[in-house]
């Protein structure tokens, strides 16, 4: 095949693609959303799938990486990609066994060919324009569900095995990796193989002109839902062995997710069926993809305008940050290490989402504070740092009206609570501060102390985590603070190891040497602070209100964590202290 | 959403007719008799049922897949089983028309403003569609082509019917939102030009464009799987219709939210302390007013609500708040320099850099900008509307709004677009309280 050739038909995919209304699929939008707040099921399986796919290559990167694999975090191997190899096995093996059992028996002179030609060509215009990842995931896999379902009612068997088949064989079309090919083959065997199973077991008729019409729906719809549930379990469980959600999250993104969809739509296959056996042949093949063009056209809409609605927020909150020049991108960050810690507490996709724009929005009030006063170096009176602590009210009372964020207003409101009950502004304890803002309280310490500020510098991973750790039971909840090591150790495992705003010693990006001394903390500085050392207390979360009184006791910070760290008293001893395998950059 | 939300206002001439064409209807119905009554109420309870859920999709335009679907349905009914629909086109108006008051007060119920408007575009849609389907084609071409089992030409025609239907009844939508009662949100309605017109059936298209082929295809569908199925064939129909409804409703909804948002980040600089409290809100309502006067487009007029929000985000960088707030009262260069670093952090998003061209144009005075590019109506009608704002305030005095009319008045052609000065003028005089 000459090159013009597979141009010719790279042009006609993509021009089918246009008509079917999948031009602007929810692949390039999301490209916006790439960051904290993405979070819908197929974004997901999107995550676990390359991972399949390049499994090997992966942990390959994780074992070589010298950034971490000597330090104090082990290097966890991902133990991911084995296990969904194994479902993608066991799928393709029963697929094997699904058609040997139904195909060689095909009475094939009794078929009606010209059914089985447009079942077969609908189902591959839909495998050829569906949005991967995975079809069974797609707004195209609900017409999947209705043209398998007319092939149960309209061909035998194995007939209905192989329409799926054939069509889901032009998927060799798509440049899809290997193992995802086979898992979308294997899906689109069994469920007809199943559907029909289930059909001819309930005695379904294969006539549906004389029939009465009442009674033949138990059996039509016994098919429909074997048709829909068998790839979204087989999904639900490729994911759950990808090792990224638990199978009740699984199990409940299943029933709010494709599946009602893939049902609901599925009874088109059954309208497609009287309409065929009433002579109305194009009508019939209309009906199976005429809606999603609507449907591709809504959903890209309603993905494109929650991008540019994610997208407005993030802008927003960068213009609070300019009234605050250190703190550039920390909300984003906090966003993204909170997300990573409520993955570990395995929190539904719905709450994470929520959860992250609490952590996007969690600072906002600072823009009640005047900006002479976020920028401010030195010591602040008991005056300034009231109004600083402040800024928790003020940010619910920014994002009050934005019904869907609920849950956010009291992290939002919370993030500064303590464990012990001497946070601010209610003075909440324990259990009785919210989950979001105990999770967004250790993701802003965390990222505080991981990136510059205007009186120190960044300090590596390990050092934040061992004060946390320090800190948990008094100030942040230990379970959270674990949630966040773990996450951190899997980061490194899946070779992105965390690198705050890119100037922590070791993160890689940059000399090491460079990005520690460029924000130089004058020594007098701390002094002024009233420490020899820099510590928690006086970093960011400092101006965030455990506001330091004149006389240099901090009036909030409750020593707890006021640990000395000769390490960043003077720039240069950081850079001597760093632990050896860290003076590389990774 | 540009004001989907009107109020009761004056009935105009076009409602006194739908009202008038569905009591005719209704009489002669019970003078005639129901035929097929289940049929009636089955179709009818479906359309109810869609009306209750249609959703406000962006631009103020209304979206009810289920309840169209079945109106087409019912509309195009030849044969229910195996007996002939014999219902007549009274029938389906008084139907049609039942079916939506009850949709529309479930609506009403649920706390949406009720849209007269709406009502009337549905029966007019049905009685015009009923009249020349069921009175004159369904008895003349249909039925010989079902017994010839001509069924190309038959699908053909059912189509083609619906389509019709559809057209007439986005052309009446673009009337009615024309000529429809002002409401509070609105204090200007637009003025009906054939500009006007073109513009809105333009844009109903491009949103019909992708609702519609659906709507007519299953509404085509039910009609003909009605022949051997009868009323099975509903139930049928929608299953998938649900499905683009849940879609349309999802994007309606994110919609919604993304335009809350952006309202409740419009708060930021009055929290602040930067700007006057309400100061967005207002100049938001003032900017859309003229903006509806001036006959902008839809989309135009998205991008302005959202630019007539956010535009004192630049204020943000300042590190002391001007005093009140006011803009308007600061050195030309300052203010200019305020609003590109506003558009910067907007055109920052990536998605609003209309929004983001529309606060940097605003930034000038109107003889500057002429000088240099064709100027931007949107931007301009931003200019006159903050600095409108920034005299009056909140204050309803109408003395005082009076004066800062004339007061902008003064700048016409230098600082202000003096098409803009003039529609300000309107819009302050209709919205007198």
């Amino acid at each position: 095949m000459t090159v013009l050739d597979w141009r010719a038909r790279r042009a006609g995919i993509a021009g089918l693609s246009r008509w079917m209304g999948l031009s602007n699929a929810p692949t390039s939008a999301f490209t916006v959303d790439s960051g904290a707040v993405s979070t819908c099921t197929a974004e997901r399986v999107r995550m676990i799938l390359p991972r399949v796919d390049s499994g090997a290559v992966s942990s390959l990167d994780a074992a070589s990486d010298t950034a971490y694999s000597g330090s104090v975090i082990p290097a966890v191997r991902v133990r991911m990609p084995a296990r969904a190899r194994n479902v993608v096995t066991a799928a393709a093996l029963t697929a094997v066994a699904a058609a040997a059992a139904s195909v060689p028996g095909t009475p094939w002179h009794h078929v009606p060919l010209l059914v089985f030609g447009v079942l077969a060509a609908l189902q591959a215009i839909i495998v050829v324009t569906a949005d991967l990842p995975l079809l069974s995931e797609s707004q195209s896999a609900s017409a999947s569900v209705a043209i398998l379902l007319t092939a149960v009612i309209l061909l035998p068997p194995g007939a209905a095995v192989a329409v799926g088949a054939v069509g889901a064989l032009f998927l060799v079309f798509r440049r899809v990796p290997t193992a995802r090919l086979v898992f979308v083959i294997a899906c689109s065997v069994i469920a007809p193989a199943a559907g029909s199973a289930v059909y001819q077991a309930l005695h379904g008729s294969r006539t549906l002109v004389t029939m009465d019409f009442p009674r033949a729906l138990p059996p039509i719809g016994a098919a429909t839902l074997a048709l829909a549930a068998v790839p979204a379990l087989m999904t639900a469980a490729l994911s759950v062995a990808g090792g990224v959600v638990g199978w009740k999250s699984a199990l409940c993104d299943l029933l709010r997710g494709s599946f009602p969809r893939n049902l609901a739509y599925g009874f088109v296959g059954l309208l497609s069926a009287v309409l065929w056996d009433n002579r109305y042949p194009v009508m019939s093949a209309l009906v199976l993809i005429g809606p999603l063009r609507t449907t591709h056209w809504a959903v890209a809409q309603y993905i494109g305008q929650r991008a540019a609605h994610d997208a407005t927020i993030r802008a927003l909150v960068q213009a609070v940050e300019i009234k605050d020049l250190y703190t550039r991108g920390h909300s984003e960050r906090v966003a993204k290490v909170s997300e990573l810690i409520a993955r570990r507490l395995a929190l539904s996709e719905d709450r994470i989402a929520i959860l992250c724009y609490a952590a996007i929005l969690h600072d906002v009030g600072k823009l009640g504070v005047p900006t002479r006063l976020l920028r401010k170096t030195g010591p602040l009176d008991a005056e300034e740092a009231a109004a600083i602590r402040l800024h928790p009210v003020r940010g619910v009372d920014a994002v009050r009206d934005i019904a869907f964020l609920n849950e956010a207003y009291a992290a939002i409101l919370h993030h500064h609570e303590r464990m012990d009950g001497l946070g601010y502004p209610s003075g909440l304890a324990g259990e009785r501060i919210p989950k979001f803002a105990r999770i967004i309280a250790v993701a802003d310490a965390f990222d505080s102390m991981t990136s510059t500020r205007s009186y120190r510098a960044a300090r590596p991973v390990e050092e934040a985590l061992d004060e946390l750790r320090l800190c948990a039971g008094t100030q942040f909840d230990p379970t959270i603070v674990n949630a966040l090591e773990v996450a951190m150790r899997e980061a490194v495992a899946r070779g992105e190891p965390w690198t705050g705003d890119g100037t922590m010693p070791g993160s890689g990006s940059g000399s090491v040497l460079g990005t520690v001394l460029v924000p130089v903390p004058e020594a007098g500085e701390y002094a002024r602070d009233g420490y020899g050392c820099d510590n928690y207390s006086c970093d960011g979360y400092g101006r965030d209100g455990y506001g330091r009184d004149d006389d240099g006791r901090d009036s909030y910070g409750r020593d707890d964590y006021d640990h000395d760290d000769p390490a960043f008293t003077v720039p240069s001893r950081a850079v001597v202290s760093l632990p050896a395998d860290r003076q590389t950059p990774g | 959403m540009t004001g989907p939300h009107r109020t009761v206002g004056p009935p105009t001439l076009l409602s006194c007719v739908a009202g008038a064409v569905a009591l005719a209807a209704a009489v002669e119905l019970a003078r005639g008799g129901v035929v097929q009554a289940w049929a009636a109420v089955v179709f009818g309870l479906v359309i109810a049922l869609g009306e209750a859920v249609r959703v406000a999709l962006p631009g103020g335009r209304d979206s009810a897949p289920i309840a169209e679907t079945a109106t087409l349905g019912y509309l195009l009914c030849f044969k229910l089983g195996h007996v002939a629909a014999t219902y007549p086109a009274v029938e389906v108006v008084t139907v049609v028309a039942a079916a939506t008051l009850v949709g529309i007060s479930i609506q009403a119920y649920a706390g949406r403003p009720p849209q007269p408007g709406y009502l009337a575009r549905r029966v007019l849609t049905a009685a015009l569609a009923a009249v020349a389907y069921r009175g004159w084609l369904l008895n003349r071409t249909v039925p010989s082509l079902a017994h010839h089992h001509q069924v190309a030409l038959l699908t053909l025609v059912l189509s083609a019917v619906a389509l019709v239907t559809m057209i007439v009844s986005h052309l009446l939508g673009v009337l009615l939102a024309l000529l429809g009662p002002a409401g509070l949100e609105e204090p200007v309605r637009g003025r009906l030009t054939w500009h006007a017109v073109g513009e809105g059936l333009l844009g109903e298209c491009r949103t019909a464009d992708r609702v519609c082929p659906t709507v007519v295809l299953f509404g085509t569908a039910t009609a003909l799987a009605a022949m051997p199925l009868a009323l099975w064939a509903l139930p049928l129909v929608m299953a998938p219709v649900l499905v683009v409804q849940r879609s349309l409703h999802r994007y309606a909804a994110i919609s919604a939210t993304y335009q809350q948002t952006i309202r409740a980040l419009s708060q930021v600089t009055d929290l602040a302390g930067y700007t006057a409290p309400g100061h967005a809100r207002r100049v938001c309502h003032l900017a859309l007013a003229i903006g509806r006067d001036l006959a902008l487009p839809g989309g135009e007029l998205l991008d302005l609500e959202y630019a007539a929000l956010l535009h004192d985000i630049g204020q943000l960088s300042l590190t002391d708040p001007i005093p009140g707030g006011a803009t308007v009262q600061i050195e030309p260069e300052r203010a200019a320099s305020v609003a590109m670093l506003g558009a910067d952090v907007v055109r920052q998003t990536g998605v609003l850099s209309r929004v983001a061209d529309i606060l940097e144009s605003q930034a000038h005075p109107y003889a500057a900008a002429t000088a240099r590019e064709p100027v931007h109506l949107a931007g301009s009608i931003l200019r006159a509307a903050n600095a409108f704002d920034d005299m009056v305030g909140s204050a309803l005095d109408p003395d005082r709004r009076l004066a800062a009319v004339r007061r902008i008045r003064l700048g016409t052609g230098v600082e202000y677009d003096p098409r803009v000065v003039e529609s300000l003028a309107r819009v302050v005089k209709a919205a007198r309280p």
